[in-house]
């Protein structure tokens, strides 16, 4: 049903109808920004992330070829545009380039901050920071997402073994490393 | 190690780690997030909105015009129209280019050698040239007296 529903929403963007692509941004933008979040354990670069991949949406779902699930396709740009900011955020710390768009958007509308057991999502975020990209997708996409490995697999185009492989290490780490802490 | 006990293994690894994830989900889809996601997506659309206007809009026709003018005034300053269309206006705008040209042809005409300079004649003329405007200069300034006594001087030989 949701599948259908992504699809007219699609077409009806398509032809003309602005309103459809904002229903698209109200349905995704959080799942969004979650997967960038989680990968990036920062709410301004998720913020900076969400964004982006909102302008790419607008610019390429003409591109969308309606065989998939749009959300798979969402999410592939999702992961791509997060992958490459990470890569960029290494280039930058290593030539100690600063960030103004960083500061710019530091003082913008934040994300809940005085919430429960905040301490332990903290630590889960550190966590997850210490950990293999590679890993650290696969156990976002699967605990805080909920995807199976087939549309995991069709995402990040890697084999079902491999993820799962990937999986197991990063619980074994998170677990570890968790358990360190306390 | 063994399929089974892998298995076996991820489950319990995950059954440890369930409440974590659980309390991070509870985080992810908390309501007070709500006002951050309205005013994010309000933010982008209104970006969007943004890029669509165009900074100054122009009605295709008046584009069009301009460009030909354009094209039209640069092609009469390299192209040489003279031997089949005369035009009343030979001031045109850029004058100071077609001079340019002119110079340019010269003094390529020079390197080639088309043209021989003799710079010993040309320097004797333009000394002549410019002493004699001096004289003439000089002489008109005189008073009838002082040209008198000058004149005697010269046809004594006192001076010279």
């Amino acid at each position: 049903m949701e599948f259908v529903e992504d699809k007219v929403l699609v077409k009806e963007f398509l032809n003309g109808n602005e309103i459809a692509f904002k229903k698209l941004v109200d349905k995704y933008s959080k799942k969004i920004y979650w997967h960038a979040r989680g990968m990036l354990n920062n709410h301004f670069d998720a913020d900076e992330v969400t964004q982006e991949v909102i302008i790419v949406l607008y610019k390429k779902l003409h591109t969308f070829n309606f065989e998939s699930n749009l959300y798979t396709w969402i999410y592939r740009i999702t992961s791509t545009r997060t992958l490459n900011f990470i890569r960029m955020k290494k280039v930058k710390e290593f030539f100690s380039i600063s960030d103004e768009k960083y500061d710019e958007i530091r003082s913008e509308s934040n994300i809940q901050d005085d919430f429960e057991h905040k301490d332990e999502i903290k630590r889960i975020e550190q966590v997850l920071q210490k950990i293999p990209t590679k890993q650290r997708e696969v156990f976002v996409m699967k605990n805080f997402e909920e995807l199976d490995y087939k549309e995991i697999s069709e995402i990040t185009g890697k084999s079902v073994g491999g993820l799962k492989a990937n999986y197991f290490h990063a619980l074994k780490k998170i677990t570890e490393l968790l358990n360190e802490k306390n | 190690m063994k399929k089974i006990d892998k298995i076996s293994e991820i489950e319990f690894l995950e059954k440890e780690l369930s409440q974590k994830i659980d309390i991070y989900k509870n985080f992810q889809n908390s309501d007070a997030n709500k006002t951050y996601f309205n005013s994010l997506n309000v933010k982008v659309l209104t970006k969007l909105e943004d890029k669509k206007q165009p900074i100054f809009q122009i009605n295709p026709s008046f584009g069009y015009a301009f460009v030909f003018l354009i094209s039209s005034l640069v092609s009469y300053q390299f192209i040489d129209f003279s031997n089949k269309v005369t035009l009343t206006n030979t001031d045109f705008l850029f004058s100071e280019s077609s001079t340019w040209l002119e110079e340019e042809e010269f003094l390529s005409s020079v390197l080639d050698e088309n043209i021989e300079l003799d710079y010993v004649n040309y320097l004797n003329n333009e000394i002549d040239y410019s002493s004699s405007r001096f004289i003439n200069y000089e002489l008109n300034q005189l008073s009838d007296a002082d040209f008198d006594e000058i004149y005697d001087n010269i046809k004594d030989k006192k001076i010279f």
